[in-house]
């Protein structure tokens, strides 16, 4: 229907924003706005009731020493935030989370695009393959944590009874014990869980590398990771950036595999912002001084996401233009 | 293909109809909740626990006429949904939580939980059940809660595995030395000992505490703020333990990775002389160790000094202040404390509850006489032989934590005993500031 035949339907005065006997009448464009946000509205109810408000109350909690329990909240200003200026273990689980999500993201971008260079050319049992790193993606992370627990068991873990097997004793460790190496630990079965996603991703992607392009750098002389890196990569950008912007953003929701496997211990060693949060909140009873942390972290996350999404967007427009 | 056909005046009929018949249902159910409901939240989530406790929740409904709503909830996850559950109305009529200012001290602090003093002395709770167990369930000298399970930490020993190494149970801390180097030759660990999960560095400090500082000492601090854990006596029971004991191989190698989960696994597969633990796990350790000579006894003598069981309840049954069925909670708990339950509580699920029962009307195997024996005396005189959970009492949040990771601090090398309990003190003041 045109504008005008709609016009004829639904109005039939001649000027639009005349009011009739009835009130003001709308134009075609106004009544399509209307129903637009008409249609917006139910979304942002929901979005409002469940993450606005949420969040509004969580800055208001950060301004408050309130224990989570009881109705008394008393305000403090800003006392949470200066307090976290000269909290260690804020900065530990900051620190933490930095190498969480940034040695997550180039781990696993890393693993994931040599996983998908090696079955590019669609090797026999390719499907098996492909089945194989992604199966972990469909896990819970309560599976896979107890997995780990069990991989890194000292008492009954594969892990140190096949080092030990074949003679590296001295590499057999307390993977999660060990405050040095715990959050690394972690790391790595967080990487194998997910690392699926990000493969599939590239798999997908290299399908569409311009393969004349390899053939002319080879004749030319390029050695293999030249071609890797000069050929393929760039082909790859577009596929590169989307998974490591959500690599990163899903760095930052990391929770779940920590404190399945570690509770952010031995002595909060693989604490990150998140686990410490929940935890001054909810096992510390301080709600007030773990909504500051947690509003850190939603800065932290929204400051990351809208950066990485400018530089993905100021990439693709360098590329069209 | 049949098909049944309806006509628009035989549909209304039906739907009056089935208007009527829910009217009904509903005001039967309206009729019916004018008797009691009481719901219920435990926290007896594994069997024979699970399964005893419910034919103690039926006996009551059947007696009393009342109607329990039974909801099993895991201790891992009810303190981070009683509040809010109890807060929103939601909550239980009955909620079983842990003791301590650090746990149900928050619900009270909230008027979340109401104090029971009017019930226990309408019951005689005072003189019935154990005082240790009141004092546990008590806060700011009133009492908040039923006690529930009345429990010891202690060591289980694998006296067969002893005789088959040669080597005799350890009472002082030098033989315990002792036998950890042997132990160690003979490819066997000492004693089964993990603290990657928060709590059984809760239970080595009590029993470290309990000997360092005496059973008196220990109970003073926990439940009336008088003391301190930074004494010369605590950072060298810390060092006995946490130092002395992995440098003599006592441990597996990587305490801090092992889930308590797996050192009671490597006990029950005979891979342990002792395991660190308590009455809790009576049940299974006699489920899988059939045919193995299994003892208890408290941890081993620091210079001389007495050994004492870190003695109280490990959780009690507290009232929510919204329930409206006060009275009839009040009457459940009471009815936990009959001697008909307490004994069925105890033969079928090896739960000692807190009310003294003639033991040579018990059927009970070896392993529970013996906890009964520890939880009622100490096997000796109480005053001496009982000290106190230090977690529970005042102990709170910052006392929990410090527990667990200075606990791993200490095990990896990042701090000393000297400083551990330094920190533990500041923690504990924290808490009771």
């Amino acid at each position: 229907m045109t504008d005008n035949a709609s016009k004829a339907v639904f109005s039939q005065n001649s000027d639009p924003d005349t009011p009739d006997e009835t009130g003001w009448r709308l134009s075609a464009s106004q009544r399509q706005a209307v129903f637009g946000y008409a249609l917006l509205l139910g979304p942002f109810l929901i979005y409002g009731y469940f993450m606005l408000i949420p969040l509004i109350r969580t800055a208001y909690f950060s301004l408050t020493s309130w224990n989570g329990v009881t109705a008394e909240k008393t305000f403090v200003g800003l006392d949470n935030f200066v307090r976290m200026a000269f909290d260690p273990l804020f900065w530990g689980a900051l620190t933490n989370t930095a190498i969480w999500v940034i040695g997550g993201t180039i781990f696993e971008l890393a693993i994931a695009l040599l996983l998908a260079m090696l079955v590019w050319n669609r090797p026999r049992g390719f499907m098996i393959y492909r089945t194989i790193f992604f199966m972990p993606m469909v896990l819970p992370a309560v599976v896979v944590g107890v997995v780990w627990i069990w991989i890194y068991s000292p008492l009954f873990g594969i892990l140190n009874r096949g080092l030990k097997t074949v003679g590296l004793e001295s590499w057999a460790l307390g993977w999660l014990g060990d405050p040095g190496i715990a959050l690394y630990s972690v790391l790595a079965a967080s990487i194998w869980a997910h690392v699926g996603l990000s493969f599939v991703i590239f798999v997908a992607a290299l399908q569409n590398v311009d393969e004349e392009l390899l053939d002319a750098a080879k004749i030319d002389g390029a050695t293999a990771w030249e071609r890797f890196y000069f050929v393929v990569v760039p082909q790859l950008s577009n596929a590169i950036t989307l998974v490591a912007v959500l690599l990163l953003v899903h760095g930052l929701n990391g929770f779940d595999l920590i404190w399945v496997m570690t509770h952010g211990g031995p002595n909060d060693s693989t604490q990150i912002l998140a686990t410490y949060a929940y935890e001054t909140a909810f096992v510390q009873n301080e709600a007030g001084y773990g909504s500051a942390i947690a509003l850190v972290l939603a800065a932290i996350a929204l400051f990351v996401s809208v950066a990485t999404v400018n530089m993905r967007e100021r990439t693709a427009a360098g590329q069209s233009s | 293909m049949n098909s049944i056909g309806i006509s628009r005046r035989r549909l209304l009929k039906l739907s009056g109809a089935a208007t009527a018949a829910g009217a009904l249902g509903l005001g039967s159910q309206a009729s019916y909740a004018q008797s009691a409901s009481v719901k219920v939240w435990d926290q007896y989530s594994s069997e024979p626990m699970r399964s005893a406790f419910q034919k103690v929740l039926d006996r009551f409904g059947s007696d009393a006429g009342y109607n329990l709503i039974r909801e099993v909830q895991l201790g891992a996850s009810i303190k981070d949904i009683a509040a809010t559950a109890l807060s929103s109305g939601t909550g239980p009529d009955l909620l079983q939580y842990s003791v301590g200012q650090g746990n149900a001290g928050l619900l009270a602090d909230a008027n979340l939980i109401i104090p029971l003093d009017d019930y226990a002395a309408e019951y005689g709770w005072q003189d019935r059940l154990s005082s240790i167990a009141l004092l546990e369930a008590s806060l700011g000298g009133r009492i908040w809660g039923g006690p529930q399970e009345s429990e010891v930490s202690m060591l289980f020993v694998n006296k067969t595995l002893f005789a088959q190494l040669g080597l005799d149970v350890p009472s002082t801390h030098e033989e315990m030395i002792a036998v950890a180097k042997e132990a160690k030759k003979a490819g066997v660990i000492a004693l089964a000992y993990g603290q990657q999960d928060w709590f059984p560095s809760w239970w080595a400090a009590s029993n470290i505490f309990g000997n360092a500082m005496g059973a008196k000492a220990t109970a003073d601090l926990t439940f009336n703020n008088v003391g301190s854990l930074n004494t010369p006596e605590v950072v060298d029971g810390l060092e006995k333990f946490c130092v002395e004991l992995p440098e003599a191989g006592a441990f597996v190698d990587q305490v801090n990775s092992l889930p308590f989960g797996d050192a009671q696994a490597l006990f029950q597969a005979g891979g342990a002389l002792m395991l660190l633990t308590g009455t809790w796990s009576v049940g299974a350790i006699e489920e899988t160790m059939t045919g193995v000579d299994v003892d208890i006894m408290p941890m081993w003598s620091f210079d001389g000094k007495p050994r004492a069981y870190p003695t109280g309840s490990g959780s009690a049954m507290y009232i929510s202040a919204a329930s409206e069925a006060k009275d009839e909670t009040a009457a459940l708990i009471n009815f936990l404390y009959e001697v008909d339950m307490v004994k069925l509580m105890i033969e079928e699920a090896s739960i000692i509850g807190p009310v003294e029962v003639d033991a040579s009307t018990l059927n009970l195997s070896h392993l529970q006489m013996r906890s009964a024996q520890s939880v009622s005396t100490g096997d000796g005189d109480p005053a001496v032989t009982q000290s106190a959970f230090v977690h529970h009492g005042l102990g709170g949040s910052n006392l929990h934590k410090l527990l667990t990771g200075g606990f791993q601090a200490i095990f990896s090398g990042d701090t000393t005993a000297k400083e551990l309990a330094a920190d533990l003190q500041a923690a504990w003041e924290k808490d009771n500031s």
